[in-house]
């Protein structure tokens, strides 16, 4: 179920939510019912989309709940977990990929292995990870959860379930127990609720009709190549921010805090900045359980650390999905983040405030978008070159149109990806804070309700890892 | 209720809240509508439920049309012509962005099966011609953003072409209603593809000709297209086409609804063959 449909809006959110306050809760300290109401939503919020699909959520959830309860300070079981966990995530996600190549490289296999066509679950890589880190945390130390049902709340918690924050167990293994909502923080959630709702209907989507629009084309003038890649920056960071700000939102609705996962990630002045603004969650989860365990920076040779790093960009490209794109896509940042880490320049780049650098590192992260955002790599190298063959054909009439149609959402794109909404914000009277931006956000939600209404296009881009 | 109230985050998440709960209350109406439908089966049930009902509640959603105005405010407001699957031109007309008719082979064999019935009405003696009702876009293509895929005017300039070539009467009623592509857009909606009022009327006057014509009817005393003996009714920024509908007036703006009123007694005869 989309949060930005109308029958989550207006009918699952709101049962859901009064049920929710209807059921007794001990004053927050026995939240048994609730719980249990709020695991009975997240399944028929996952099971909207694709019924069969919840079974295998619910075996994931049987797999790390019986290995929770025996991992404790055993290596060899977190092994099996850990095994078990990427079999599952890679049977799902990676085989059809797997399976393409070694067919298209090995043209003997063609007969041997079949070519298989494994639908995606949504949100596998979000809620394995999650099921993964209480494994790990687990054997790390912490106490396991014995009540499956908290435990399956927790894997499943449909804010979050299907594009993240990636929530850790530790984060909210109090909260899962006890927890209380006040009226404030019921209205402060919805309010983050309905920015993120804005931000996606507002921003994102428009934005999208464009860069839709120009990845397209088998031949886009480069003026239309530019402004698609622009429009792709800013559309997947309000998508997917918009996400998140809905799901942080919902889960203070619901006496959850959820991690930020955004940090307004354009202004980075370096590529390691950058991805301690974007995706905050993925980026610190594979620090926590993969970059640390290995090593991290505190090894005694470069080459090590070297390794770690990229295990780590390898990984973290191969989790958005099963592309040699999104690969490559991950291993460009590793390069990057190794030489500003090894060189020791990150640092000295962020302490100096170099525009020049902090333009090229937006400049790399747009075209990186590029190779993120194409079917293959034949058509990234095909599309980048685009962008720099200037000459008379740079502009066109479909260039033309459609930078006349973007020109506002595009100043507003830039401007929202700015810290100007929260500068804003901080700096205007009290008043105006607490009296006139709320107000307008509520206009802007009606605003967004019209384009659910006029049935736009409206899918999120991180459902699809 | 004062100190509820004094936080406006409270206040306006209040506000949220009861819309949401108006929504929910439509949304919840409509959905047990989209579930007797299916039961009815008045629903496509290959779209199974899940899609039924979002299509239902999308569709039918409270103040509807309010929703429609407002997204339609907004894209002017963001400098958009392009809205809804329409697109505003320069001159205030209104199309949809994609309109594609089938390929020329297609239409080829139409032309084809039109002549052959034409051969077989002659065979029998009666006598016959084609009329092709008019299209609303033209010259004007040459305002369609370079995005647009329309084919509409290629292909029934093809479509006449090939019925000409087979030896069929063609009464095109776009070369009909205006000679001057400047003229024609009197004759069409804003807001809408089809025609209007003097359009139809034009056009029921050149069809009426032809059969005459054709039939070799000798004219009666009486002119029925006489101009005297009808009245020409407006009624100003009275129709919204279903164009205009998918974006709201305040984007694509009204239409004059244009009708005819016969000054005459009129009575329709059928009388069938044996």
């Amino acid at each position: 179920m989309l949060f930005s449909s109308t029958v989550f809006l207006f009918l699952f959110l709101p049962i859901v939510g009064l049920v929710y306050y209807l059921l007794p809760n001990g004053g927050g300290k026995d939240l048994r019912l609730r719980n249990v109401w709020l695991l009975v939503s997240s399944l028929f919020f996952y099971a909207w989309g694709e019924p069969t699909f919840v079974l295998m959520m619910l075996a994931s959830i049987v797999w790390n709940y019986v290995f929770g309860l025996i991992v404790s300070g055993r290596k060899a079981l977190l092994a099996v977990s850990i095994v078990g966990n990427v079999l599952f995530i890679g049977a799902y996600k990676y085989l059809n990929f797997l399976t393409a190549n070694i067919r298209e490289y090995l043209p003997c296999a063609v007969g041997v292995i079949p070519q298989t066509s494994i639908l995606l679950p949504i949100g596998i890589s979000f809620f394995t990870f999650q099921a993964m880190s209480y494994v790990v945390d687990v054997y790390r130390g912490m106490p396991a959860q014995r009540n499956p049902l908290t435990l399956a709340l927790y894997i499943s918690l449909f804010p979050q379930l299907v594009a993240g924050p990636i929530v850790r167990y530790s984060t909210v293994a109090r909260q899962l127990a006890v927890r209380c909502s006040t009226v404030g923080s019921v209205s402060a959630g919805l309010i983050r609720f309905v920015i993120g709702f804005n931000k996606k209907m507002l921003l994102a989507n428009p934005l999208s009709e464009a860069a839709d629009y120009a990845f397209a084309q088998a031949d886009p003038s480069g003026a239309l190549a530019w402004l698609g890649a622009l429009c792709y920056t800013l559309q997947i960071y309000f998508d997917f921010s918009g996400y998140s700000d809905m799901a942080i939102g919902l889960g203070k609705m619901f006496g959850f805090d959820f991690m930020e996962n955004f940090n307004y990630p354009y202004i980075a002045r370096s590529f390691s900045e950058f991805w301690r603004r974007w995706h905050i969650s993925l980026g610190s989860w594979f620090r926590d359980y993969v970059y640390f365990p290995l090593g991290g920076s505190h090894v005694q040779s470069n080459l090590v650390q070297l390794r770690n790093l990229f295990v780590v960009w390898l990984l973290t490209g191969v989790w958005h999905g099963a592309n040699w794109t999104f690969i490559l896509w991950g291993l460009i940042y590793g390069v990057l983040i190794s030489f500003e880490k090894i060189s020791g320049l990150s640092r000295r780049l962020e302490e100096s405030r170099s525009v020049v650098y902090q333009l090229l590192v937006l400049l790399v992260v747009i075209l990186a978008w590029v190779i993120f955002r194409v079917p293959s790599m034949t058509y990234a190298v095909h599309y980048i070159g685009g962008m720099f063959r200037f000459g008379a054909s740079f502009m066109d009439q479909k260039a033309i149109f459609w930078w006349r149609e973007m020109s506002v959402a595009l100043c507003a794109g830039v401007l929202f990806a700015l810290p100007v909404y929260k500068r804003l914000e901080q700096g205007s009277a009290r008043v105006v804070r607490l009296n006139v931006l709320p107000f307008v956000q509520v206009i802007l939600f009606l605003v967004s309700v019209s384009s659910l209404v006029m049935e736009n296009h409206n899918p999120f881009i991180y459902f699809s890892f | 209720m004062k100190r509820l109230l004094a936080g406006p985050n409270v206040l306006v998440a209040a506000i949220l809240g009861a819309l949401v709960l108006v929504g929910a209350v439509v949304c919840g109406y409509r959905t047990m509508q989209a579930v007797r439908l299916m039961y009815s089966n008045k629903l496509d049930p290959a779209l199974g439920y899940r899609s039924n009902i979002e299509m239902i509640c999308n569709r039918n959603f409270i103040a509807h049309d309010m929703f429609i105005e407002l997204g339609g405010a907004w894209a002017r407001l963001m400098g958009r012509s392009c809205v809804n699957k329409t697109v505003l031109l320069p001159n205030g007309i209104q199309t949809y962005l994609d309109a594609t008719l089938p390929p020329s082979d297609v239409l080829d064999r139409h032309a084809r099966s039109v002549a052959r019935f034409r051969d077989s009405l002659e065979e029998e003696g009666v006598p016959y011609f084609f009329v092709l009702a008019p299209y609303k876009m033209d010259d004007q293509e040459k305002m369609l953003p370079a995005v647009a895929n329309h084919n509409v005017i290629w292909s029934a300039r093809h479509f006449v072409r090939r019925l000409n070539e087979d030896g069929v009467d063609v009464l095109h009623l776009r070369d009909v209603l205006a000679q001057n592509e400047d003229e024609v857009l009197k004759y069409f909606y804003k807001t809408d593809h089809h025609w209007n009022g003097d359009a139809i009327m034009m056009a029921a006057r050149m069809i009426d000709k032809k059969i005459v014509q054709k039939l070799r009817i000798k004219n009666e005393d009486f002119d029925p297209w006489d101009e005297a003996n009808w009245r020409r009714n407006v009624l100003q920024d009275w129709f919204w086409g279903s164009l205009g509908r998918r974006t709201g007036h305040w984007f694509s703006g009204t239409d004059d609804l244009i009708y005819y009123e016969p000054r005459f007694e009129t009575q329709i005869h059928r009388r069938a063959r044996n």
